[in-house]
C-alpha cells in the first residue's frame, strides 16, 4: 500500500513537471527528462536485457547448470552459442576510439542477416500483395459504389506513383495534371495521418489527465 | 475581421489550456456518447467469437509491441481482447518485441484475469461464457507472458520454426517446457503452427509488420491493435486482407468494449476524445478564418 502510494506521488509529480514545458522550458521538465534517460537505461540493461534474453537465451543454454530452471537444467550445454556470444562483447569496443572498427564485425554479421531476410519478406509479402489488391476491376455490374471505389483506388494508384516518377518533368496537358491528381491524393493522405495523429495525442493526454484525477487525487472513480 | 486578427496572434498557452480543459471537464462531469463499433473492429470480434475458427483451448500470441509512451492509447484494447478471449476460452500466449513490452503484458494480463474472474458468475449466468471456462484461471495453464526477446524479424523467425527455442523461461524465469500450455496431446513440440491467430499491439516499428513480413512462414491469421497514429498505414494491409481486423487507438478500444460489453477506459475516453476534437476543430477553422482577414487586408493596403 504505502509503495503504491510512493510510486502514484512520484509519478503524478514527474507529470506535472513534463506539464510545465507547455509554459516554458524549465529545470522542472529537464530533471523529469534526464531521471527518464537514466532510469530506463539502468531498467532496460539490468532487468530486461540480462534477465529476459541474455540470461535464458546465452548463459542458460552455455552452463544449463547454472542458470536454467526445469527439465532445461538437465540438458546439454549449446557452446556454438560461444560464437554469438563473443560477437556481442565485439560491440563493447566501441567505447573505445582506437578499436571501435572490431565492432563492425557484428554489425556488418547483423546487417547482412536482416537485409538479406528484409529483401525476400518485403517483395513477398508488401510489395506482391499490395499489387495484387491494387488490380481491381474499374466496372463492378450492379455495384456502383464497387466501381467508384475500385475507381478511385486505380486513379490515386497511378496517379502518386507518377507523382514520384522524375524522368519526366511533370508539365503540359497530361504529365501535369496526372501529377497534380497524385499530389491532391498525398494531401488528402498527409490531412488523414494528421487527424489520426492528433486523435493519439489527446488520447494520451486523457491518459495521463485520467491517472492525475482517478489514481492521484481520487476525483474520478 | 480585427477579431480574426487578433486570435492569429492569440498565445500559444491559452490553446492548450482549453484542449486541457475540454479534457478535464467531461473527465470530472462524464456523460456517455454512442460508441459504433466500426467494420474492422466488428471483424476482429466476430473472428475470436467464430468457434470453427478459433475452437475452446485454441492458443493465441498477443505481440505486446509498445512501451508506457503509448499505454493509454493500446492497454485498454489489449484488456478487451484478453477478457474475450478468456471468456471464450482461448489461452493468450503473451511475448513482446519492444524492450519494455514484457512489463505491458503483465500489467494488461493481470487486469483481464481479475476482470474475467471478478464478472465470472455474472457472465456465466448470462450465458456469455464459452461451456469450457472456468471460474478461477491459471497463469502457465491459461494464460502466459515469456517476456521480451531481441531480434524482431529475426526473432519471429526463429519463432516460426520453434516456438520453444527463443524461449525455454517466462518472464519471471519459470521453465516453460513443463508448462501445461504449451503441451501437445501428441508429445509434438509447440510451434508457431499451434498458434490459432496472432494479434500485435503496435506503437510503431517492429510489430505487427514484423509478423506480417513472415507470414510466408507462420501461414497463421493475424490481427492488429495499434497507436492512432499508425491507422492510415495499417489500413492498406486491412484492404489486402493480410490482417482479419483492427483496433485503432483509444476509439478502438471503446468499439472493442463496446462488443464484448465491458464499458473500460475506452469508453470512458470517448467523451473527452470528442469535446477536444470539437475544441481543436474550431481552433483550425478560427485560424483559417484569421489567415483568410490578414490576407483581405493586405490585399486592401496594397489596392
Amino acid at each position: 500500500m504505502t509503495t503504491l502510494l510512493i510510486t502514484t506521488w512520484v509519478g503524478a509529480l514527474i507529470t506535472l513537471c513534463c506539464f510545465t514545458f507547455l509554459i516554458k522550458d524549465n529545470p522542472f521538465y529537464r530533471f523529469a527528462e534526464h531521471l527518464f534517460v537514466g532510469v530506463s537505461a539502468g531498467y532496460y540493461l539490468s532487468t530486461i536485457s540480462f534477465h529476459q534474453v541474455l540470461k535464458p537465451n546465452l548463459l542458460a543454454k552455455i552452463w544449463p547448470t547454472y542458470f536454467a530452471s526445469g527439465i532445461a537444467a538437465e540438458a546439454s550445454p549449446e557452446y556454438i552459442l560461444i560464437i554469438p556470444g563473443l560477437l556481442g562483447l565485439l560491440m563493447l569496443f566501441r567505447f573505445s576510439s582506437n578499436l571501435s572498427w572490431v565492432s563492425r564485425f557484428t554489425v556488418a554479421f547483423v546487417m547482412g542477416v536482416s537485409t538479406g531476410i528484409a529483401v525476400v519478406t518485403s517483395a513477398e509479402q508488401y510489395l506482391i500483395p499490395q499489387i495484387k489488391k491494387a488490380i481491381v476491376p474499374l466496372i463492378v455490374s450492379g455495384d456502383y459504389f464497387g466501381s467508384f471505389s475500385n475507381l478511385i483506388l486505380v486513379v490515386g494508384t497511378v496517379s502518386c506513383l507518377f507523382y514520384f516518377f522524375f524522368s519526366t518533368e511533370h508539365r503540359g496537358p497530361v504529365f501535369g495534371n496526372v501529377a497534380k491528381v497524385g499530389i491532391w491524393y498525398l494531401m488528402i493522405s498527409f490531412g488523414a495521418a494528421f487527424g489520426a495523429t492528433v486523435m493519439g495525442r489527446i488520447s494520451l493526454l486523457i491518459g495521463r489527465f485520467n491517472f492525475l484525477l482517478s489514481d492521484w487525487l481520487h476525483l474520478i472513480k | 475581421m480585427n477579431i480574426f486578427i487578433k486570435l492569429k496572434n492569440l498565445d500559444r498557452r491559452w490553446v492548450f489550456l482549453f484542449v486541457a480543459l475540454s479534457v478535464i471537464i467531461p473527465l470530472l462531469f462524464p456523460f456517455a456518447l454512442p460508441v459504433v463499433p466500426t467494420k474492422a473492429v466488428e471483424n476482429l470480434h466476430k473472428f475470436i467469437e467464430n468457434t470453427e475458427k478459433l475452437p475452446e483451448g485454441t492458443r493465441c500470441f498477443l505481440s505486446f509491441d509498445f512501451d508506457p509512451a503509448s499505454e493509454p492509447e493500446l492497454k485498454p484494447s489489449a484488456v478487451a481482447i484478453l477478457v474475450h478471449m478468456f471468456r471464450r476460452n482461448l489461452k493468450p500466449i503473451c511475448g513482446a518485441n519492444w524492450p519494455v513490452g514484457g512489463e505491458m503484458a503483465e500489467a494488461a494480463l493481470v487486469e483481464a484475469a481479475n476482470a474475467y474472474m471478478s464478472t465470472y458468475d455474472d457472465m456465466k449466468a448470462k450465458g456469455k461464457l464459452a461451456p469450457g471456462c472456468k471460474a478461477v484461471i491459471e497463469r502457465g495453464v491459461d494464460y502466459v507472458n515469456v517476456g521480451y526477446k531481441t531480434g524482431a524479424v529475426i526473432h519471429v523467425k526463429a519463432l516460426c520454426s520453434d516456438f520453444m527455442y527463443p524461449y525455454p523461461q517466462d518472464r519471471d524465469g519459470n521453465s516453460t517446457a513443463e508448462m501445461p500450455i504449451f503441451q501437445n496431446p501428441n508429445e509434438r513440440r509447440f510451434a508457431m503452427s499451434d498458434v490459432g491467430l496472432i494479434i500485435s499491439f503496435t506503437a510503431g516499428t517492429g510489430g505487427i509488420e514484423t509478423f506480417i513480413s513472415m507470414a510466408g512462414e507462420h501461414k497463421r491469421p493475424m490481427a492488429a491493435g495499434c497507436t492512432s497514429v499508425n491507422i492510415p498505414r495499417f489500413t492498406t494491409y486491412l484492404q489486402s486482407g493480410q490482417l482479419v481486423g483492427m483496433t485503432g487507438g483509444l476509439p478502438g478500444a471503446a468499439e472493442y468494449e463496446t462488443l464484448i460489453e465491458r464499458p473500460g477506459k475506452g469508453c470512458a475516453g470517448m467523451t473527452p476524445q470528442s469535446i477536444a476534437h470539437l475544441v481543436i476543430m474550431l481552433f483550425i477553422i478560427f485560424g483559417n478564418l484569421a489567415y483568410i482577414a490578414e490576407q483581405r487586408n493586405e490585399a486592401k493596403k496594397k489596392g
